[in-house]
């Protein structure tokens, strides 16, 4: 059982993927966007977070470059649906790219995001990345 | 020598010599290239010959008559006799005549000049009309536009060189006279009747309406073949009255071509565009029906294993999943990852696979070229769009039949200009070729195939995004897809890849 926060901006899809990782038995997190997570894990500390990459306001891919500059980098599960203007695969391709140890694509299985969630928190910790001056 | 210079020197020094000299310079230079003289000879001599002959049968007359007079009054005894009288009298009458004559000669000289000199006027206007027309000839008949004049009636009474070619006619010749509406304006696009009270261009010449461009009707050839046009007419007046009117056409077939392919291109463009922009929401939407599924699945699980609705709402999920990637694949937008492999092996690694799509009826037939055949392409596309073709084969021969699959190597020279061949860069190129001994696509809808959404499959067999995808893939690897089909005896669609020289090919070019 692991800490996992959650961040898509469809209150239907976090429902749907916290209705997943409650059936893996993890404890579940919940953000809107970027800065409703970083806000939260201010004050809490989570072993995983999950994305989705395209949302208004502050999106995945700043939620995943300030984690990676933390101390202790979390582990990160990006995942995408694409978006109006970028092809998913492109997304997808973009993300794989940055600090994440997974990219996932919607609609994604239970079963597939679970394999996923133990992978990631089996592998070893991630290293830090330099801070940016 | 010496001798011939001192003679010349003599009689150029003569004033007469001289006068003589400047007089011919005259003569010669107002007759400007020398064409006044012959004219001003035609006229003058035959004058001059004529009066001399005048003035000597008068004197032999007049002569004769006097030697009787004076016989007849005794003054001679005879008239063959020579007295001084006689003698005198001839001398008398021959001055006189001469003197009259020699008047008349100088009378007729100027009246000459003049007259040739006119007849030169003439002469050279004509001339300058003959040229005039010789180059308005020239410049019609070097024209692209057909062009034709009519009367009042309608008759023509012009046509140029390009107006004849492009009505199926030898010579401008053969049109002039003949009733041009009747002749090549005499039905409408579609083959029904188009009466010449309707036709704009008669009617202007009735009605003098103002000048008319149309661009949506057709002209016929003489061997009853038709073409899409763009004519212009104008009235022909003289005095204030519209004696005719001329036309001016173009024939805009491939203009025509060039609009058609560009919308289909924009069509292409949007519904991508379109594919594009939905495919988040879709797969978010996707997500939560597969999503909830999946929960409901596991709640349930324990009481009833089997759920068989549940199990139908994710194989939907499943197929909305497949469209959606489809939908992207056509948009272009997905990223391919091209690398060099050989065509031949692909096809033959895919050969099993195709197989299972395939019932017994159908026999899958390989011909593949000798040589190798490498491309740079996606392999993992490549294969899609092998096994799309393969099924769409199978789906067009319900009742078995062969499915001949080949390749090919195949250049492109630079000046091909038929069909869907011209807009591609030349070089050489590698087909893949699915034929099937099926139905064949009516000619109606082979113009539609290759669009997003267009089946003839049964409502929920097809999603009529096969062709549109290959088409997206195959452009996005710089090749192009041709379909090939008759009616009862089957379809072949081919599939043109630029092999690795012809992706160098236009690189040189460039040099």
């Amino acid at each position: 059982m692991a800490k996992i926060l959650l961040i898509d901006d469809d209150p239907q899809v976090r429902a749907v993927l916290k209705g997943f990782l409650q059936i893996g038995r993890h404890q579940v997190l919940e953000a809107g966007n970027g800065v409703q997570a970083k806000k939260l894990l201010t004050d809490v500390q989570a072993d995983l977070v999950i994305t989705d990459i395209v949302m208004p306001e502050s999106d995945g891919f700043e939620v995943i470059m300030s984690c990676a500059r933390k101390d202790q980098p979390l582990k990160i599960i990006a995942i995408t649906g694409g978006s109006p203007n970028l092809a998913q695969q492109t997304l997808l391709a973009i993300a794989q790219k940055m600090p994440v140890n997974k990219v996932l694509s919607k609609p994604v299985t239970c079963e597939e995001l679970l394999t996923a969630v133990q992978d990631v928190l089996n592998a070893p910790t991630n290293a830090s990345l330099p801070q940016s001056t | 020598m010496f001798q011939h210079d001192k003679a010349y020197n003599y009689w150029y020094s003569q004033p007469v010599f001289s006068v003589l000299y400047i007089l011919w310079g005259t003569v010669k230079q107002s007759s400007n290239q020398q064409s006044m003289m012959p004219l001003f000879l035609g006229r003058f001599l035959p004058l001059a010959l004529f009066t001399l002959l005048a003035g000597g049968a008068i004197f032999l007359l007049e002569h004769r008559s006097h030697l009787d007079l004076l016989y007849k009054f005794g003054k001679i005894q005879s008239i063959d006799e020579q007295s001084p009288l006689t003698i005198a009298l001839e001398q008398h009458q021959f001055i006189t005549i001469a003197s009259v004559t020699l008047l008349a000669l100088i009378i007729a000289a100027p009246v000459a000049w003049l007259k040739a000199a006119r007849q030169r006027r003439d002469l050279i206007a004509e001339h300058q009309n003959r040229e005039n027309l010789r180059s308005i000839k020239l410049l019609l008949d070097s024209t692209i536009e057909g062009i034709y004049g009519t009367d009042k009636e309608g008759r023509c009474i012009l046509a140029n060189r390009s107006c004849a070619n492009q009505l199926g006619y030898g010579s401008p010749e053969q049109l002039l006279g003949k009733e041009m509406h009747p002749l090549m304006h005499h039905s409408h696009a579609d083959g029904s009747p188009y009466p010449a009270s309707e036709c704009r261009a008669h009617r202007m010449v009735d009605s003098g309406a103002t000048p008319v461009l149309v661009t949506d009707e057709v002209f016929w050839r003489q061997d009853g073949s038709s073409f899409p046009v763009s004519y212009s007419i104008h009235p022909i007046q003289e005095n204030g009255q519209i004696i005719g009117m001329v036309c001016t056409f173009v024939d805009i077939s491939e203009r025509r071509q060039l609009e058609d392919q560009l919308r289909h291109a924009q069509k292409m463009e949007a519904v991508g565009q379109l594919a594009g922009g939905i495919a988040h929401d879709f797969n978010n939407i996707l997500q939560i029906i597969s999503g909830n599924t999946q929960i409901l699945q596991y709640d349930q699980n324990q009481q009833n294993p089997e759920q068989p609705q549940l199990q139908e709402i994710l194989k939907a999920v499943e197929r909305g999943t497949a469209l959606t990637r489809s939908m992207l694949a056509f948009s272009r937008k997905q990223t391919i990852n091209p690398a060099p492999f050989e065509l031949n092996q692909m096809v033959k690694d895919s050969l099993l696979l195709a197989q299972k799509l395939l019932t017994k009826e159908i026999t899958l037939q390989l011909k593949l070229s000798e040589e190798a055949l490498v491309i740079t392409a996606d392999e993992v596309l490549l294969q899609q769009v092998l096994f799309n073709l393969i099924t769409n084969a199978r789906d067009a021969m319900p009742n078995g039949g062969t499915i001949t699959v080949a390749t090919a190597e195949q250049s492109i020279a630079e000046n091909t200009s038929t069909g869907s061949l011209q807009r591609c860069l030349p070089g050489t190129y590698a087909v893949l070729l699915v034929r099937d001994t099926g139905q064949g696509i009516p000619e109606e809808i082979r113009q539609k195939i290759f669009e997003p959404f267009f089946t003839t499959k049964e409502v929920g067999k097809g999603t009529g995004l096969g062709l549109s995808m290959i088409y997206g893939t195959i452009k996005q690897h710089g090749g192009f897809v041709q379909a090939e089909s008759a009616e009862g005896v089957g379809s072949c669609f081919s599939v043109f890849l630029p092999t690795v020289s012809a992706c160098i090919l236009p690189k040189q070019h460039t040099k």
